[in-house]
Protein backbone atom coordinates (compact mmCIF):
# COMPACT_ATOMS: atom_id res chain seq x y z
CA UNK A 1 0.00 0.00 0.00
CA UNK A 2 1.38 3.21 -0.88
CA UNK A 3 1.92 5.58 2.45
CA UNK A 4 -0.34 8.09 1.65
CA UNK A 5 -3.07 5.33 1.23
CA UNK A 6 -1.79 4.40 4.49
CA UNK A 7 -1.88 7.41 6.04
CA UNK A 8 -5.38 8.73 4.61
CA UNK A 9 -6.50 5.24 5.99
CA UNK A 10 -5.37 5.77 9.76
CA UNK A 11 -6.39 9.32 9.43
CA UNK A 12 -2.87 10.48 10.55
CA UNK A 13 -2.21 14.38 9.18
CA UNK A 14 0.61 15.03 7.70
CA UNK A 15 1.96 17.44 9.50
CA UNK A 16 5.58 19.74 8.85
CA UNK A 17 8.27 20.20 11.67
CA UNK A 18 8.79 24.03 12.60
CA UNK A 19 11.34 24.11 14.65
CA UNK A 20 10.54 27.59 14.98
CA UNK A 21 7.57 26.31 17.39
CA UNK A 22 9.57 24.79 19.78
CA UNK A 23 9.75 27.76 21.41
CA UNK A 24 6.39 26.96 23.04
CA UNK A 25 6.77 23.59 23.36
CA UNK A 26 8.02 23.82 27.39
CA UNK A 27 5.55 27.19 27.61
CA UNK A 28 2.22 27.26 28.87
CA UNK A 29 0.35 29.25 26.13
CA UNK A 30 -3.28 28.80 27.96
CA UNK A 31 -2.81 29.18 31.65
CA UNK A 32 -6.58 29.68 32.76
CA UNK A 33 -7.65 26.72 30.41
CA UNK A 34 -4.91 24.63 32.69
CA UNK A 35 -6.69 25.59 35.43
CA UNK A 36 -9.93 24.98 34.45
CA UNK A 37 -8.91 20.94 33.51
CA UNK A 38 -7.03 21.17 37.18
CA UNK A 39 -10.05 22.59 38.65
CA UNK A 40 -12.05 19.51 36.78
CA UNK A 41 -9.95 16.94 38.16
CA UNK A 42 -10.21 18.17 41.84
CA UNK A 43 -14.25 18.61 41.56
CA UNK A 44 -14.74 15.71 38.73
CA UNK A 45 -12.19 13.49 38.48
CA UNK A 46 -11.87 11.18 35.18
CA UNK A 47 -14.64 8.98 33.89
CA UNK A 48 -14.81 5.31 35.75
CA UNK A 49 -14.57 3.34 32.77
CA UNK A 50 -11.08 4.85 31.85
CA UNK A 51 -9.40 4.91 35.50
CA UNK A 52 -10.79 1.11 36.05
CA UNK A 53 -10.46 -0.86 32.79
CA UNK A 54 -11.00 -4.45 34.86
CA UNK A 55 -14.60 -2.62 35.97
CA UNK B 1 -12.30 12.74 8.96
CA UNK B 2 -12.27 13.53 5.36
CA UNK B 3 -13.22 17.09 5.77
CA UNK B 4 -10.94 19.79 4.41
CA UNK B 5 -8.58 20.75 6.82
CA UNK B 6 -5.57 23.04 6.62
CA UNK B 7 -2.21 22.00 6.67
CA UNK B 8 -0.16 21.64 9.80
CA UNK B 9 2.80 22.49 10.70
CA UNK B 10 4.52 21.38 14.78
CA UNK B 11 7.01 21.72 17.28
CA UNK B 12 9.65 18.21 16.98
CA UNK B 13 7.53 17.32 20.14
CA UNK B 14 3.90 17.56 17.99
CA UNK B 15 2.86 19.21 21.17
CA UNK B 16 2.24 23.05 19.25
CA UNK B 17 0.68 22.79 16.29
CA UNK B 18 -0.01 25.93 13.77
CA UNK B 19 -1.89 26.59 11.07
CA UNK B 20 -3.50 30.01 9.20
CA UNK B 21 -6.71 30.60 8.55
CA UNK B 22 -8.03 32.01 5.22
CA UNK B 23 -11.27 33.98 5.01
CA UNK B 24 -12.53 37.81 4.24
CA UNK B 25 -10.85 38.60 7.20
CA UNK B 26 -7.43 37.63 5.40
CA UNK B 27 -4.75 35.57 7.07
CA UNK B 28 -5.05 34.56 10.63
CA UNK B 29 -2.33 32.51 12.16
CA UNK B 30 -4.25 29.68 14.89
CA UNK B 31 -2.10 27.85 16.87
CA UNK B 32 -3.06 24.58 19.19
CA UNK B 33 -1.70 22.94 21.71
CA UNK B 34 -1.68 20.11 23.96
CA UNK B 35 -0.37 20.92 27.67
CA UNK B 36 0.08 18.07 30.42
CA UNK B 37 -2.11 18.93 33.59
CA UNK B 38 -1.50 17.92 36.72
CA UNK B 39 -2.81 14.24 36.21
CA UNK B 40 -0.47 12.33 34.57
CA UNK B 41 -1.42 11.25 31.13
CA UNK B 42 -4.16 13.93 30.94
CA UNK B 43 -3.45 16.67 28.62
CA UNK B 44 -5.73 19.75 27.75
CA UNK B 45 -6.44 20.64 24.23
CA UNK B 46 -5.99 24.80 24.03
CA UNK B 47 -6.14 26.98 20.64
CA UNK B 48 -6.08 30.99 19.88
CA UNK B 49 -5.00 33.39 17.66
CA UNK B 50 -1.18 33.93 17.16
CA UNK B 51 -0.10 37.36 17.09
CA UNK B 52 2.13 37.59 13.96
CA UNK B 53 4.03 40.18 15.31
CA UNK B 54 4.59 39.78 18.85
CA UNK B 55 4.01 36.17 18.88
CA UNK B 56 1.35 36.19 21.94
CA UNK B 57 -1.99 34.48 21.76
CA UNK B 58 -5.53 34.99 22.05
CA UNK B 59 -8.20 32.86 22.62
CA UNK B 60 -11.08 35.06 23.39
CA UNK B 61 -11.27 36.79 19.79
CA UNK B 62 -13.65 36.18 17.66
CA UNK B 63 -12.11 35.75 13.76
CA UNK B 64 -15.04 34.98 11.92
CA UNK B 65 -13.06 33.89 9.13
CA UNK B 66 -15.84 32.25 7.51
CA UNK B 67 -13.90 28.63 8.07
CA UNK B 68 -14.91 27.64 11.69
CA UNK B 69 -15.83 24.27 10.12
CA UNK B 70 -12.23 24.32 8.34
CA UNK B 71 -10.34 24.93 11.79
CA UNK B 72 -12.60 22.63 13.60
CA UNK B 73 -11.47 19.91 11.10
CA UNK B 74 -7.94 21.04 11.65
CA UNK B 75 -7.83 21.09 15.17
CA UNK B 76 -9.27 17.39 15.19
CA UNK B 77 -6.45 16.89 12.65
CA UNK B 78 -3.72 18.00 15.53
CA UNK B 79 -6.05 15.87 18.00
CA UNK B 80 -4.83 12.75 15.29
CA UNK B 81 -1.24 13.49 15.32
CA UNK B 82 -0.80 14.20 19.02
CA UNK B 83 -2.23 10.62 19.75
CA UNK B 84 -0.25 9.03 17.08
CA UNK B 85 2.81 10.23 19.53
CA UNK B 86 0.60 9.79 22.70
CA UNK B 87 -1.28 6.84 22.25
CA UNK B 88 -2.55 6.90 25.52
CA UNK B 89 -3.46 10.23 26.39
CA UNK B 90 -6.29 12.06 27.29
CA UNK B 91 -7.48 14.70 26.23
CA UNK B 92 -9.47 17.57 27.99
CA UNK B 93 -11.01 20.79 25.94
CA UNK B 94 -13.25 23.29 27.17
CA UNK B 95 -14.07 27.06 25.65
CA UNK B 96 -12.84 29.70 27.10
CA UNK B 97 -16.27 30.96 27.45
CA UNK B 98 -19.47 29.42 27.52
CA UNK B 99 -20.58 30.50 23.83
CA UNK B 100 -17.11 28.62 22.79
CA UNK B 101 -17.75 25.56 24.54
CA UNK B 102 -21.04 25.94 22.41
CA UNK B 103 -19.71 26.28 19.85
CA UNK B 104 -17.39 23.13 19.96
CA UNK B 105 -20.17 20.96 21.06
CA UNK B 106 -22.15 21.61 18.04
CA UNK B 107 -19.27 21.46 15.76
CA UNK B 108 -17.97 18.13 17.62
CA UNK B 109 -22.00 16.90 17.28
CA UNK B 110 -21.63 17.66 13.30
CA UNK B 111 -19.15 15.42 12.79
CA UNK B 112 -18.97 12.91 15.85
CA UNK B 113 -20.25 9.79 13.76
CA UNK B 114 -17.53 10.36 11.38
CA UNK B 115 -14.66 9.90 14.18
CA UNK B 116 -16.18 7.04 16.59
CA UNK B 117 -14.11 4.55 15.00
CA UNK B 118 -10.87 6.30 16.25
CA UNK B 119 -11.80 8.57 19.20
CA UNK B 120 -13.87 7.89 22.50
CA UNK B 121 -15.59 11.53 22.99
CA UNK B 122 -17.25 11.82 26.67
CA UNK B 123 -19.13 15.46 27.79
CA UNK B 124 -18.60 16.72 31.11
CA UNK B 125 -22.29 17.47 32.36
CA UNK B 126 -23.60 18.05 36.14
CA UNK B 127 -19.76 17.18 37.61
CA UNK B 128 -20.48 13.44 35.67
CA UNK B 129 -19.21 12.28 32.19
CA UNK B 130 -21.11 10.69 29.60
CA UNK B 131 -20.73 8.98 26.24
CA UNK B 132 -21.30 12.04 23.89
CA UNK B 133 -24.72 12.85 22.73
CA UNK B 134 -26.36 15.83 20.46
CA UNK B 135 -28.26 18.68 21.76
CA UNK B 136 -26.35 18.24 25.21
CA UNK B 137 -25.08 21.69 26.92
CA UNK B 138 -22.08 20.34 28.24
CA UNK B 139 -19.26 21.89 30.01
CA UNK B 140 -16.40 19.94 28.77
CA UNK B 141 -15.17 17.41 26.50
CA UNK B 142 -12.66 14.60 27.10
CA UNK B 143 -11.19 12.72 24.16
CA UNK B 144 -9.38 8.95 23.85
CA UNK B 145 -7.95 7.31 20.96
CA UNK B 146 -9.32 4.09 20.44
CA UNK B 147 -6.78 1.43 19.51
CA UNK B 148 -6.31 0.08 16.40
CA UNK B 149 -8.00 -2.93 15.31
Amino acid sequence: MKITDELKKRNIPIVRIDESLNKYTNIVLFPEKLEKANEMLRKVGLPKQWTNPKE
Amino acid sequence: MKLPKYPLASDIDLTTFEFVSEGPKGLIRKLVQFTPTNLKGLFILAFGNKDHLTGDINDLVISNNGDSEKVLATVVATVFAFTDKHPDAWIYATGSTKARTRLYRMGIAKYVSEVTADLEILGEKNEEWETFKRDIDYDGFLVKRLKSK
